[in-house]
């Protein structure tokens, strides 16, 4: 399964359709409760997870934890990573890591850049970074 | 005693019988102008009349001034007390030199003075009483009339010095260590202004000469007085503060007057004199304590400083009048010496402000700047973020903190610190635990300074004030609006026993420095924001991009496969996507336009239904549909025929962000619920537009926020962490520019926008 968490979901729409379309289970959802419960839960059926990175902070995050949503994405990362340190997962954000000054290096992880990546390339990162 | 009057000439005298050289005569002038030079004015005249007598070899030399002072030059010249008398009365109405050698037989014939002639020179200083000088010389040796007249000229000059000496000494007596003390006075703070207190005292010296001299800062609200300055004594000897009700010295201010005590081991003022060991190891007697007041009113609360002073004379005598110079010159001289120490203090601040990179580092020294300028040790500077919506912990120094800079900060009204900056209003508090306390919050940082915590004080910054104009013409205030906090620990006294409590002083400094550095915090704020505003907007405007690029691959990608209805979807959201980034860069381009002034808008006639609302709820619907809204759940009533006076696309603008507001703010657990209703009614003499929904509402503390820019809701971060907070902004500066008006009338269930707007002349007359 491909877990996919952002708060934009129609805005994610042809992503979403070309992972659907590409024969890729795929759970979409914009609740970070619901994502974690899944990292949980699912744990072993969840092959990748790919992270948006600017989201309200909900309720498992409190407003300055994630300096007003601008670090959601990487709270939500910290919190996956402590759980299931395996799981490959892509950040899928407009803003790139060095503009929030943040400074992530793991092997399973990568980053997209949303304008920069047309839904196939994002489909092809996906089967790559899961098969590896 | 018949006296002739007749003045010979002088020429025609008899230079030859007088034996003196012209040469001789030049040098016994140099003699004398030297010796007036040297000699103390009174002694001038003395000194003239001497040289006048070896000059002129006279054998006396009598000086009569006014009717009655005679003075004799020549003790053993015996003149007889009837001569002296008609001599003076003779000599008083004499206006030229008059040479009564020939008449010396009659005038005085039974003494020796019968062999003897006189000249009598008569002198009128300017500012002298008129006098004469007679000459005693023996019969046949008159000296010349010139010489004669030339030593009248000298000793007139000499008389006129004395005259000037007289009232200066007269002066000098009473007035003329004011005058010197006022010059010094005067000066104080001038070449530093840290030295402005020492300074006083050293003037003060001028006239009380004291063993020891303190002045004491008085601090009206915890009547407190501190140690400011010394002269003359250890300061390990001294207790540095002092309570105005159980000191002596606190006495003078009780009583609003200069006091003297003469004796101070007397047993009725023992008691109360706290430096009594100081008094017995110096040898000190008597105390005069001089109030300063900030200016010439002489009321009690105006009482800023005192001055001990204990005199060193043993026959020290207390002159009340005399000192009162002291308590209002005092005074003038502070505010003179606050005006250097402003003025280096703005030149300190300007300079820091140079040499800062960022406004971190400039806080971070205003900081240092401040706890060296105030003696305070603890000192924080706070900075509103309008982006997260806290009041940050920017500057600091003397402080001891677990915490990371970076995590210490205040949400609006939270705690003492947010609460000034909410309330606006500055907070003086003695005991840091009892703040606390007192707060009901727990403290979330301390200043901790090396002692112990002290007293506090918090000031806001205010941003400058705009008069708003547009509203009022007349006014010249605008709204005072927090932007920061300056949170000062007060350092302890080296006494270690008694807390050194802010004055009133200490706030009204605090606030010109608050006032000064406020701009630059504006400006950072204004470069923050906009680098901010700029981030979010491209976030905004790249996230549709990103969404019409992959659904257009998307649809070429599965061109060959695709269905008809399926691409018509897909076609849709770009739509969508589009409609959102037209309204969102629309929008921004009219507020950027207005900020500059060149904002127009295309005021006619406008059928209020069929051209905006409808339009809008067009371009909303497939919003709604893509956030899964049911068709319905967007409704507009009434006004078919309303029209208004109004610029159609500014007003769909206004709606269009009105009703994306309330759709992205929808109660996501509930969205069957949901409802928007736009509804159009006709008022009196105006139209409204109610835009109502019951969507997550707006917390009343946030109410008068909504409309500002780069505001967003506490509530809304949790369930949006996109948008740039301008929706509201933007349909508030269209609203004015089309003057109409927007106002927030319910905060939720519904949640109520109402849009008041001019209608068009047809409408009127209808």
């Amino acid at each position: 399964m491909i877990l996919f968490v952002d708060d934009d979901e129609f805005g994610m729409k042809p992503f979403r359709l070309a992972i659907e379309d590409a024969g890729l289970d795929l759970r979409f959802t914009d609740s970070l409760e619901v994502a974690l419960e899944l990292v949980n839960s699912e744990s072993a059926t969840i092959q990748l997870i790919i992270l948006d990175v600017l989201m309200p902070c909900g309720a498992v995050f409190s407003n300055e934890e994630t300096n007003g949503g601008l670090l959601t994405g990487y709270r939500l990362l910290e919190k996956i990573q402590k759980r299931r340190p395996d799981i490959p997962i892509i950040i899928f954000s407009i803003t790139s890591p060095s503009d929030m000054k943040v400074e992530y290096a793991s092997e399973n992880l990568s980053f997209l850049s949303k304008q920069d990546t047309m839904p196939a390339e994002l489909v092809a990162a996906i089967k790559e970074k899961s098969s590896s | 005693m018949k006296m002739s009057t007749v003045m010979p000439e002088p020429d025609k005298r008899r230079h030859a019988t007088c034996g003196v050289s012209a040469a001789a005569y030049c040098d016994y002038f140099a003699e004398l102008f030297e010796a007036i030079r040297l000699t103390n004015p009174p002694e001038n005249l003395n000194a003239v009349l001497k040289f006048a007598k070896r000059a002129t070899q006279a054998l006396g030399i009598i000086y009569i001034e006014g009717a009655h002072e005679i003075q004799i030059l020549d003790p053993g010249l015996v003149i007889p007390p009837s001569v002296l008398s008609d001599l003076r009365s003779f000599a008083v109405s004499q206006t030229n030199l008059v040479d009564l050698s020939e008449e010396m037989v009659s005038f005085a014939p039974s003494d020796g003075l019968a062999q003897c002639a006189l000249s009598v020179l008569p002198i009128t200083p300017q500012n002298g009483r008129p006098a004469s000088i007679v000459f005693v010389h023996p019969k046949g040796q008159c000296p010349p009339g010139a010489l004669l007249k030339e030593i009248g000229g000298i000793c007139q000059i000499s008389i006129e010095r004395s005259a000037e000496h007289v009232d200066l000494q007269v002066i000098s007596q009473s007035r003329q260590i004011q005058v010197d003390f006022l010059k010094r006075v005067l000066t104080v703070g001038r070449s530093d202004y840290e030295r402005t207190y020492e300074d006083i005292l050293s003037a003060c010296e001028l006239l009380i000469r004291s063993r020891h001299a303190v002045i004491w800062l008085v601090n009206q609200r915890y009547g407190k007085l501190t140690l400011r300055a010394q002269i003359g004594a250890q300061e390990d000897q001294l207790r540095p503060v002092l309570n105005v009700d159980d000191s002596l010295t606190g006495d003078a201010i009780a009583a609003n007057d200069i006091c003297f005590i003469p004796d101070l081991l007397a047993p009725e003022v023992k008691d109360r004199f706290r430096s009594h060991d100081k008094a017995t190891a110096l040898g000190l007697r008597a105390m005069v304590v001089i109030p300063i007041r900030k200016d010439r009113d002489k009321k009690r609360e105006e009482i800023v400083a005192v001055l001990s002073i204990f005199p060193s004379d043993p026959e020290f005598v207390f002159n009340k009048e005399e000192l009162e110079i002291v308590s209002t010159e005092i005074g003038a001289a502070l505010r003179i010496a606050r005006d250097y120490e402003r003025e280096a203090i703005l030149d300190g601040l300007l300079k820091e402000a140079h040499r800062s990179k960022d406004l971190n580092s400039y806080l971070h020294r205003v900081a240092q700047f401040i706890a060296g300028s105030m003696q305070v040790e603890g000192v924080s500077i706070f900075v509103w973020d309008e982006m997260t919506q806290r009041l940050q912990l920017r500057g600091t120094t003397g402080i001891d903190s677990e915490e990371r800079k970076s995590q210490i900060f205040y949400l609006r009204g939270e705690g003492f610190t947010g609460r000034v900056f909410a309330e606006a209003v500055p907070l003086i508090l003695d005991e840091r635990t009892q703040a606390d306390k007192r707060g009901g919050t727990r403290a979330k940082y301390n200043e901790t300074t090396k002692e112990k915590l002290g007293s506090v004080l918090m000031i806001p910054i205010f941003r400058i004030e705009r008069a708003d104009i547009q509203t009022d013409p007349n006014q010249t205030v605008g709204r005072r609006t927090s932007i920061g906090v300056i949170r000062c620990a007060n350092k302890l006294t080296y006494s270690k026993q008694l807390v050194d409590c802010f004055s009133d002083a200490d706030l009204e400094m605090l606030e010109y420095i608050g006032r000064i550095i406020a701009p630059y915090i504006e400006l950072a704020q204004a470069e923050d924001r906009r680098a901010s505003l700029l981030s979010r907007i491209s976030h905004e405007i790249l996230s549709p991009i990103a969404s019409i690029r992959g659904t257009a691959d998307h649809m070429l990608r599965k061109s060959t496969t695709i269905s008809l209805v399926e691409a018509m979807a897909l076609t849709a959201d770009i739509q969508v996507h589009a409609t959102m980034l037209r309204m969102l860069c629309g929008g921004i381009q009219i507020v950027n336009a207005t900020a500059v002034g060149l904002q127009t808008y295309k005021k006619r006639e406008v059928k209020l239904m069929r051209e905006v609302i409808r339009p809008v709820l067009d371009m909303i619907k497939p919003i709604a549909r893509s956030q899964h809204l049911r068709f319905d759940s967007i409704k507009a009533f009434g006004g078919e025929e309303l029209r208004v006076s109004s610029d159609p696309l500014a007003l769909q603008q206004i709606i269009f962000n009105m009703l994306t507001n309330s759709v992205k703010y929808m109660r996501k657990e509930a969205p069957d619920e949901f409802w928007v209703s736009i509804e159009c009614e006709l008022g009196d003499g105006c139209s409204y537009v109610y835009v109502s929904d019951n969507g997550i509402g707006i917390e009343s503390t946030e109410k008068d926020h909504v409309f500002d820019y780069g505001y967003r809701g506490k509530k809304v971060h949790k369930i949006d962490a996109k948008g740039i907070g301008l929706g509201l902004f933007i349909c508030r500066t269209i609203s004015e520019g089309l003057e109409a008006k927007l106002d927030l009338i319910s905060l939720r269930r519904p949640t109520t926008f109402r849009l008041r707007l001019p209608l068009a002349v047809k409408e009127r007359l209808r």
